[in-house]
């Protein structure tokens, strides 16, 4: 209770600053006016006599901020003083501190852990260039922007309301480097994806849209930026080797800037091309 | 008025602890008290009371209250607490302590030593 009787206190020096100033500024005005009684029955007149008092006062500013200091640090003075009878007491009961540590421990990580794959999923930025000219395509009032093939090719070719329409879509796949098996997420992206989103590779290249002529034309596959490092220990001799994914021969292209966050998506696939 | 000495660090809260024992005081009263007792031989900045008296409040050493002057005006009247009265006689004693030892000091003839 004693916590919150000076959580009470700071809260009164916060929100009545005013009330404290009038409260210091009454202490001062009330000692200059009984000086100036005193030189004003010495013979001097008023006005002679409150300036009189003023000057013997000192720097006025000055004593009234150290003063209000001095009254005001009581609240702050018997808080920092039931912090430390607050640890006492913790350290007293070892067994609750524990289970108060263990349960604040187990809250702050779960909600890191939303926060991180919230901010990868939606807050993270795109960092692509005109972030703000890119709209997701919708049908109707389903949430899910998904769209056959065909439509897409359709809206690519026919639609003039945007400058270029790109498609994806996000699958997990396994990967065969030299032998070795492994399995990663991938985006299947249409052959304009980089060159619609305004990208530029890090080494090697990207693949374009005329290396598209029609589903699994293009066996292309550009690494991003954090798997090239994981998995090639950022080896720029990866341009042009072959890899299998799901058994079928593919050739790596190049690498992702890295800053490049993949649309919607919080880990970092490889990226494919394959339609 | 006589040369005034300047008031060493700590010693205005003595003094302030002191006049206030002596019976219940405003802040000017403070000031004309100080200045009665010591014959007005200390320079005190007259603001300078001002924060000594809210630490001394904050410290609980003394009460303030709001009432009305001698001369018809409000003021804050400070009394001296338990606690007060307490601390006064320890300062006291250790100011004394200190006073005869600087003093014997300073008297300290070569032949003495």
């Amino acid at each position: 209770m004693r916590l919150f009787a000076s959580l009470r206190s700071l809260a009164f020096t916060i929100l009545h600053r005013s009330q404290i100033d009038r409260e210091v500024e009454e202490g001062l005005r009330s000692h200059l006016q009984h000086r100036a009684d005193d030189l004003e029955r010495s013979g001097l007149t008023r006005f002679e006599a409150e300036r009189r008092a003023r000057v013997e006062f000192g720097g006025y500013e000055r004593y009234k901020e150290e003063s209000r200091e001095a009254f005001a640090g009581h609240f702050i003075e018997t808080l920092l003083q039931d912090v430390r009878f607050g640890v006492r007491m913790l350290r007293k009961s070892p067994a609750f501190t524990a289970i108060a540590v263990v349960t604040l421990a187990l809250g702050i990580s779960a909600n890191a852990i939303v926060f991180s794959v919230l901010n990868g999923l939606i807050l993270r930025p795109l960092n692509v260039p005109k972030a703000e000219r890119l709209y997701a395509i919708q049908r109707g009032k389903d949430p899910a922007p998904m769209q056959s093939y065909p439509d897409y090719v359709d809206l690519r070719d026919r639609s003039r309301a945007f400058d270029g329409v790109i498609a994806y879509s996000f699958s997990r796949a396994g990967l065969n480097t030299d032998g070795k098996a492994s399995t990663a997420w991938l985006y299947e992206a249409s052959g304009n994806y980089f060159k619609v989103l305004g990208i530029q590779p890090y080494i090697g290249r990207f693949f374009h849209g005329s290396d598209e002529h029609g589903p699994n034309s293009s066996p292309y596959l550009v690494l991003s930026y954090g798997y090239w490092m994981s998995h090639f220990q950022g080896d720029r001799g990866v341009v042009g080797r072959r890899v299998e994914v799901n058994k079928h021969p593919f050739t790596i292209l190049g690498v992702a800037p890295q800053n490049f966050a993949e649309l919607s998506c919080s880990s970092r696939p490889t990226s494919g091309c394959r339609m | 008025m006589a040369a005034q000495a300047q008031l060493l660090p700590g010693t205005l809260d003595l003094l302030i602890l002191k006049a206030v024992s002596l019976g219940p005081l405003h802040g000017y009263g403070v000031l004309l008290r100080i200045g009665q007792i010591t014959n007005s031989a200390l320079l005190i900045e007259q603001g300078a009371l001002y924060p000594a008296l809210f630490r001394l409040v904050r410290q609980e050493l003394l009460t303030a209250s709001w009432g009305t002057s001698e001369n018809n005006r409000r003021a804050k009247f400070y009394e001296l607490t338990v606690a007060g009265r307490k601390r006064l006689r320890e300062e006291t004693k250790g100011w004394n302590r200190l006073a005869v030892a600087i003093a014997s000091a300073l008297a300290a003839q070569p032949e003495e030593i």
